[in-house]
């Protein structure tokens, strides 16, 4: 089930909600559980099995490695702590990276190893990563295990941030799943931020992703220069309001729940170097392989190759957990030299150069990088990447890329205004205007005019991509 | 209490090997007799009486797939051109068949699809909520209206 | 601003905020809950006009279905298919659309003057490639029958005046010349390309179908009479519109229905030639190749014969031993009016659903000529021909 879907909006969630409101607060959670499983059953039926297995791991290894700890035995706390990583990290890389690792073998030795083809159950990268936070918590003694199993499990499989993210840490929300605020207010706060995420994903995302699938359909010999930026433009307006559209779903669901989940998107394109692109982009992903990866290693301070290591580590990490392919890695790996590169030598010019250059020097490698993550293989990315520097068929300008152009304006300059802050704090100013209600009547228009938009374009659609989903 | 703790987590990564094989297996091999699953989908399936069982040739012209490099197969087509209704089942002789057969049918379900597109709603509709099932060594591709419900009579049988 | 200034500022802004969320929430609560309660009240539709599909109806629940994932596809379809006012909603996305500058609906566009046109897609070469090699087949066993073909171009063809500027679009020309180049000399091979553009600014297409109107089959007739062998082609017809009220196919699938077709009727003037039909699907005779009431239906280009059949049987009194054989698609039928007074005797065959023999065919009615008719797209994307030809060509996939 995805949350842009008629079946999710008109029969899940408000039957889901009538349920959780009326119930008793010790019911809640259980409550929550049973539907979240349901929601992950209706997209994997027999993969529910697998996430259920993972939860009862989690669940009995948090409680075995608390326990340990209590009785001052730390050497087998940590034994089992490592144990149940491992397990964790056998189910998602099995799983995911199993025909990846076959294939290369064959590809290197000249071996045709069969291998079953394994469908990628859903979201196991997000709710593998949140249990391995849970245990390695509850083993640094962040976070007290949590005894109840359904209060856990609900944690692992809550719906809101099930399949897409963004990745919950246990120790943000330990005490919400015991006590958290619930009300109508606080619905429709939830409401807000599900309305924009909703209209983010189908009116924006789907809308201009159509224009680079368009123009990836023409092949090189007929890709302008332009065209090939047109496109690289759609996709990365695509891939932000797809995932960003998603994450506010999801925070406002959260909020439906009673539940603050730290926000994943922070007006990633208005960055100001590559840097502060990810510290502005899928927030929740960075901050985890921080915690759990980065500074372990040592982070930055080691000696400048350990850190450099670090960062490629990290960074390699980075790029394989987005999926079992060379153009991702090589995505990973790509951001892990810009990095170590504005780290070592640009940022320390960084402060003389004026905003416009910077934004511009940010947005190009973030674009080029999208191309290297949008492609299908490592060599169709590169064949891409060719034709925005001139190797395509078609020239600089053509007929077919001032089509393309026409096609995207409005859109495209919809999803630029949208992206920027600027512009919502223009439009907040309605809401907050003395003196009048006019404003905040024509604030809550907007909300009105987006979702009966966003419903008109869900009714009718039978193609509803979701581009971070097989994760 | 170390003790329940090392149990359950053996049981629960014994749990886990088995589902992991479990889910490798892949499709297994049906022993159901042929006649019995023929049986059960033709009645769960109700065809129009106007339909007749057809002869190899057509199941050539149909999916371009030869009748006799299959255990049995048995092609049910109707008696009008105008018609989309349309059932097919086959035992394979072996597991490795039934990729080049599912591919067979759905191309025989994309040009049916083609032809009856924009004049024939109800045929449209019919091939839309089409059941084509590779199942280890039996395949049903049937285009009725109970194709849901025989689909499910199908998987049963085997 | 003083601290009590700040503070009344704080609570105002904070009125506001709890206004919107009460606000918002009500606006949820009400179109989630509202719209499909009403929804499940209303009575489930079976079909839309709009659409010209059957609509989903309440999924079977079975476990299989479930472990298939069939259930939840189901589900999901019904509810879509059943919401309330889905129409309206389509409507509505289809406005919005046209709004932010949209021109291609499900790979059709609209074009100026309120033309759809379908995209074409990209050829089966594979396919096409076998077609054309048992048409060379056929052209040498049968040479001493007089062999063309006819691939008409479609409106983004003839009409690419009308598209918007820069579309991405197959160049048909192109596809023409290939065409041409695979036909071994036995078989003629007809451009209709250049005579239909002569007259591009006439009505030679539907503006809402994918099928060329009669007129667009009269300038082609008389553009391949004289390769045909037809002496002296009629030029002079009595028009009659049949209906105004014509929404052909490409308006459902694009969602827009902003205007209708007329169809109309050629019968030479002054000319007539009685004959009589029959077809694979009503055995019984008739006069007319017009089926009345298809005009009562949604899809009134089957007025043309009733639509396409296997086999189509036509056959006169004239006097000349020509017997033609015409395999063809739907553009044949209404164009083949045009060829009945100058032929004995016209058998249609229509390769997606025949499966008798066609030699037999050739052989009892002594065929003098075949004709290949059919549309670029639907040509380039046929996969029935080659089988109907040569029945024993290898097939290669």
């Amino acid at each position: 089930m995805v949350f842009s879907s008629m079946f999710f909006l008109f029969i899940y969630l408000p039957v889901f909600l009538l349920l959780y409101y009326l119930a008793p607060k010790v019911l809640k959670n259980g409550i929550l559980l049973f539907f979240s499983l349901i929601f992950y059953a209706w997209g994997e039926p027999v993969y529910v099995v697998l996430m259920i297995l993972s939860i009862l791991i989690n669940y009995l290894g948090g409680l075995e490695i608390e326990d340990l700890l209590l009785h001052k035995r730390r050497k087998e706390a940590r034994a089992i702590c490592i144990e149940v990583v491992v397990l964790n990290l056998l189910i998602l890389g099995f799983y995911k990276y199993y025909g990846f690792l076959i294939d290369n073998i064959n590809a290197l030795l000249h071996i045709h190893l069969k291998h079953h083809e394994l469908a990628l159950p859903i979201g196991i990268s997000f709710y593998t990563f949140q249990t391995l936070s849970y245990v390695l918590d509850v083993y640094k003694k962040k976070v007290r295990a949590q005894k109840n199993v359904i209060s856990f499990g609900a944690y692992v499989s809550m719906f809101p941030q099930l399949i897409a993210g963004p990745i919950v840490r246990y120790s943000d929300v330990e005490k919400q799943l015991k006590e958290r605020t619930i009300s109508f207010n606080k619905f429709g706060e939830g409401a807000v931020w599900f309305i924009q995420g909703l209209g983010k994903k189908v009116l924006i995302a789907n809308n201009i992703g159509k224009t680079f699938e368009a123009i990836q359909m023409l092949g090189p010999s007929k890709t302008s220069v332009l065209s090939a930026w047109i496109g690289c433009f759609a996709y990365t307006m695509q891939i932000y309001y797809d995932f960003g559209g998603y994450s506010d779903m999801a925070i406002g669901l959260g909020k439906m729940l009673g539940f603050n989940f730290e926000k994943n998107f922070n007006y990633p394109y208005i960055a100001d170097s590559v840097t502060d692109f990810w510290r502005r982009w899928h927030i929740s992903l960075g901050s985890w392989f921080r915690e759990y990866v980065y500074i372990p290693l040592g982070g930055n301070r080691v000696s400048v190759g350990k850190h450099i290591r670090n960062l490629l580590v990290v960074w390699l990490l980075t790029g394989l957990w987005h999926g079992a392919s060379w153009n991702f890695i090589a995505w990973g790996v790509y951001y892990g030299i810009l990095l170590i590169f504005e780290k070592y030598v640009l940022l320390k010019v960084w402060d003389v150069v004026p905003g416009f250059v910077k934004h511009i020097y940010t947005m190009f490698w973030v674009m080029i990088g999208w191309m290297l993550f949008a492609a299908s293989s490592l060599g169709s990315a590169f064949t891409y990447i060719g034709t925005m520097f001139g190797a395509g068929g078609a020239g600089f300008v053509d007929a077919t890329a001032m089509y393309e152009l026409r096609s995207i304006l409005v859109l495209g300059i919809i999803a630029i205004l949208v992206s920027v802050p600027y512009c919502y704090r223009r439009f907040s100013k309605l809401l907050f205007l003395k003196n009048t209600d006019k404003g905040k009547y024509v604030f809550i228009s907007f909300y009105v005019v987006v979702l009966i938009l966003s419903i008109a374009y869900l009714v009718n659609a039978t193609y509803n991509p979701f581009l971070y989903f097989r994760f | 209490m170390s003790k329940a703790f090392k149990i359950s987590r053996i049981v629960l990564t014994v749990l886990l090997v088995v589902f992991i094989f479990w889910d490798m297996k892949g499709e297994k091999i049906s022993s159901a007799d042929f006649e019995t699953v023929h049986t059960k989908v033709l009645t769960a399936a109700e065809l129009p009486d106007t339909m007749q069982n057809a002869d190899n040739r057509m199941v050539k012209r149909f999916y371009g797939l030869n009748a006799n490099d299959f255990e049995h197969c048995v092609l049910y087509s109707p008696a009008s051109n105008m018609d989309a209704h349309e059932m097919l089942l086959i035992q394979l002789k072996s597991v490795d068949q039934g990729a080049a057969v599912e591919a067979a049918i759905r191309e025989r379900l994309a040009t049916q699809k083609n032809s009856f597109d924009g004049y024939g709603a109800e045929q449209t509709k019919l091939l839309n909520d089409c059941v084509l099932k590779v199942q280890g060594n039996y395949v049903l591709f049937l285009v009725c209206e109970n194709a849901a419900k025989a689909g499910s009579a199908f998987a049963d049988a085997l | 601003m003083s601290t009590q200034d700040k503070q009344q500022r704080l609570r105002f802004l904070n009125k506001r905020r709890t206004w919107l969320f009460k606000a918002a929430g009500l606006l949820l609560g009400v179109m989630l809950v509202g719209l499909s309660l009403i929804s499940f009240i209303a009575p489930d539709r079976t079909f839309s006009d709009q659409e010209n599909r059957m609509l989903a109806e309440f999924p079977v629940v079975t476990m299989e279905n479930i472990r298939s994932e069939r259930f939840m596809k189901d589900a999901e379809d019904y509810v879509a298919d059943q919401f309330i006012a889905r129409d309206a909603w389509i409507s509505l996305k289809t406005r919005a659309d046209l709004l932010f500058g949209k021109k291609e609906f499900n790979q059709i566009v609209l074009a100026k003057g309120k033309y759809l046109m379908e995209l074409p897609a990209a050829p089966d070469t594979a396919n096409v490639e076998r077609n054309m090699e048992a048409v060379n087949v056929f052209g040498s066993r049968h040479s001493d029958l007089n062999i063309d073909m006819m691939v008409v171009p479609n409106a983004v063809c003839v009409l690419e005046d009308r598209l918007p500027s820069g579309i991405p679009v197959r160049d048909q020309r192109e596809d023409s010349q290939w065409l041409k180049s695979q036909l071994k000399s036995s078989v003629h091979y007809l451009d209709m390309i250049t005579p239909l553009m002569e007259h591009k600014d006439e009505a030679l297409y539907y503006k809402t179908d994918h099928h060329w109107t009669t007129k667009g089959a009269m300038y082609a007739f008389l553009a391949a009479a004289d390769e045909l062998e037809i002496k002296d082609p009629c030029e002079s017809y009595d028009v009659y519109t049949v209906t105004e009220d014509f929404e052909g196919t490409l308006a459902s699938r694009a969602g827009l229905h902003n205007t209708k077709d007329e169809i109309q009727v050629y019968a030479p003037s002054g000319k007539e030639t009685l004959f009589y039909v029959t077809d694979s699907d009503r055995e019984e005779k008739r006069a007319t190749l017009y089926d009345k009431s298809a005009l009562l239906e949604k899809d009134k280009y089957q007025v043309f014969l009733g639509g396409n059949h296997a086999q189509v049987h036509i056959a006169t009194p004239n006097e000349n031993d020509r017997v033609l054989l015409l395999f063809k698609d739907s553009y044949a039928n209404c164009f083949v009016p045009f060829l009945i007074p100058y032929y004995k005797e016209i058998f249609m065959v229509d390769p997606r659903y025949y499966y008798d023999d066609v030699e037999k065919l050739i052989e009892n009615y002594s065929v003098t000529d075949v004709l290949f008719l059919y549309n670029m797209d639907t040509f380039l994307s046929d996969n029935s021909l080659a089988d109907v030809l040569v029945s024993d060509l290898s097939k290669e996939s």
